[in-house]
């Protein structure tokens, strides 16, 4: 039992784990847990038979029994040790329990990872303590039978031992069938099973050997591809090294999974699932979508060169703080009140006659009358202070476009000229139109009362 | 026309009425009438704009043209002070002739540049 077969079995063993977690997070699937558990005990007591099987085979009785003593030996004091940790770990687990879905975050994964350790110790030990207790009985070779009924009692001894935790006592036997490459095939398949049965679909996802730390975060990334701005995360997609394993453990592990997805792909699957977070790759309606849109490169490109023109495109570009651009409003927001103020002062002095013209279109026809005391001087404070904006509007429009042109590119300049003088002229189109149109015509004027009128005066 | 309005009004009112208003209220429409006016048509440079950012496409304008055609007798009948529908159609018809001008200038603007430029963006 090398250190390298423990690590692995530890991490695929709390994959397990997180894949049964999952399955009860979401309620439609809770079958999928009872048949992954059923299954994995299967694999985990047929291995354990063989593993008992082969071990008195190849060993002459004295040899046996000289290991057994040994072992016997070991046992007691792995199981001190392993009745200290079950403590730290019945601990720890609560402490998972009462964080409840934040027990992936990375302290509590690490205890949860130790305390399994722990546990597989305290497994093994037990496991070789029944099997020397019958070899040291039956001084014959020892049957085949023999050993499959110690591994089978001791299995439910495991289970007594740690009531706590069932799930705890699941990955424990499937860390104890971890032993040989056949075993571990089965239970790699069981965990894919769960996966499939919770509705994460791990044959699509990208199979790449992880060869250290952060072996998995490429594949992960492949599975949010469907986000056209990759590099925008927002927080949804979820982060790379939340579901990473320790970088010890992953590259260790990564020796005998490099036939299988990722550890990171299925942790991250398992953990996303756990939040109520379905996966890109098992939602079959963002796909489509994506396919409807326009290439992600080419959103990607269209989106930056809107963002970030090149060089050529910015003729006077110039780098500026936010305190100059600040700055620069200010000077220019001065100078356009300043245009206005006085503006509006050149109206207010020609104020009369800019009333006497305003009357015109009614003049004729109507008797302006003031009813309160003061109220032809605000009228004429009124009319010379739209006159006087009307008057400043070209510094305005000058001083704000002024302030905006270093940052448009020439194709965005090519408009600039036919949009302000379009707008201009429309303004003032739209200001006499008013006003020698709109004005009479409010003014109860018909299109039939002015052909009569035109009849009239060709008549006299 | 001015000229001739004012010679009708001569001869329209002097027989029937004398009119007296406030000059108060009077120049706050006439105001408010001229400055909306010219703020409303600046409808074509605001379809300019969209269209050539690539937010709204010349066909997405036509598309809408009933939309066009309440909208603009709505806003008519708002900025318009008196009640009559006639001043409300003397306002309502030019806003809708400058959306439906504003709508082909797009267009001409957009066949011109798809023939040019390669990389334009679409909406």
């Amino acid at each position: 039992m090398s250190h390298v077969t423990v690590a692995a079995s530890t991490s695929a063993a709390s994959l397990g784990a997180r894949a049964a977690a999952a399955a009860k997070h979401r309620p439609g699937s809770l079958r999928a847990k009872g048949s992954g558990g059923t299954m994995t005990r299967g694999v985990s007591l047929r291995v354990r038979a063989m593993n008992a099987d082969e071990a008195p085979k190849k060993m002459n009785p004295e040899q046996r029994a000289r290991a057994a003593r040994q072992a016997k030996m070991e046992a007691e004091a792995e199981l001190a040790e392993a009745e200290a940790e079950q403590k730290a770990e019945a601990e720890a687990k609560a402490k998972a329990a009462e964080v409840g879905i934040e027990a992936r975050a990375r302290a509590s994964l690490r205890q949860k990872l130790e305390a399994e350790l722990a546990e597989l110790a305290a497994m093994d030990a037990l496991e070789e303590e029944k099997l020397a207790a019958t070899e040291l009985a039956a001084a014959e070779p020892v049957a085949p039978v023999v050993p499959v009924a110690a591994a089978a009692t001791a299995t439910p001894n495991a289970a007594v031992a740690k009531p706590a935790m069932e799930e705890g006592s699941e990955s424990s036997e499937y860390k104890s069938s971890l032993f040989t490459d056949g075993a571990f095939e089965d239970a790699l398949k069981g965990v894919n099973d769960m996966a499939e049965d919770i509705g994460v679909d791990v044959s699509d996802a990208p199979i790449d050997a992880p060869t250290i730390d952060w072996g998995g975060i490429d594949s992960v990334r492949s599975l949010t591809e469907d986000d056209p701005f990759p590099g925008f995360d927002g927080g949804i997609t979820p982060k790379a090294e939340d579901f990473a394993p320790e970088p010890a453990m992953a590259s260790v592990s990564s020796t005998p999974v490099s036939s299988t997805p990722s550890p990171a792909v299925e942790a991250a699957m398992a953990s996303s699932a756990a939040d109520g977070f379905v996966p890109a790759a098992a939602n079959s309606g963002v796909p489509a979508l994506a396919a409807a849109a326009p290439p992600p490169e080419r959103q990607q490109e269209q989106v930056r060169s809107f963002l970030y023109p090149g060089e050529e495109e910015l003729p006077d570009d110039v780098n500026m703080t936010i305190w100059e651009h600040l700055e620069e409003l200010r000077d220019r927001a001065i100078v356009s009140a300043g245009a206005c103020g006085v503006a509006v002062l050149l109206c207010f002095c020609f104020a009369k006659d800019l009333v006497i013209f305003l009357e015109q279109p009614v003049i004729d026809q109507v008797k302006f009358l003031q009813l309160g005391p003061g109220e032809y001087f605000f009228t004429t404070v009124k009319v010379a202070g739209y006159c006087g904006l009307l008057l400043g509007a070209p510094v305005v429009l000058y001083e704000a476009i002024a302030y905006v042109v270093p940052g448009l590119t020439k194709d965005e300049r090519k408009f600039l000229a036919p949009i302000v003088l379009g707008s201009s002229v429309l303004f003032y189109a739209g200001i006499g139109f008013a006003y020698a149109v709109l004005t009479p015509a409010a003014l109860k004027v018909s299109l039939f009362l002015f052909a009569y009128s035109f009849y009239v005066r060709i008549r006299n | 026309m001015f000229l001739f309005v004012s010679q009708f009004f001569i001869g329209y009112s002097n027989e029937a009425v004398e009119s007296l208003w406030s000059i108060d209220q009077y120049f706050e429409f006439v105001l408010v009438l001229l400055f909306s006016t010219g703020l409303s048509f600046q409808v074509p440079v605001i379809q300019l704009l969209l269209g050539q950012s690539g937010i709204v496409s010349s066909k997405q304008m036509l598309s809408i043209w009933k939309y066009v055609v309440v909208g603009s007798v709505v806003a008519a009948a708002v900025l318009t002070p008196s009640t009559d529908p006639f001043t409300q159609m003397l306002l309502a018809v030019p806003l809708m002739s400058l959306y439906l001008g504003g709508a082909a200038l797009v267009g001409v603007v957009e066949k011109g540049q798809g023939g040019g430029d390669v990389n334009q963006i679409e909406g």
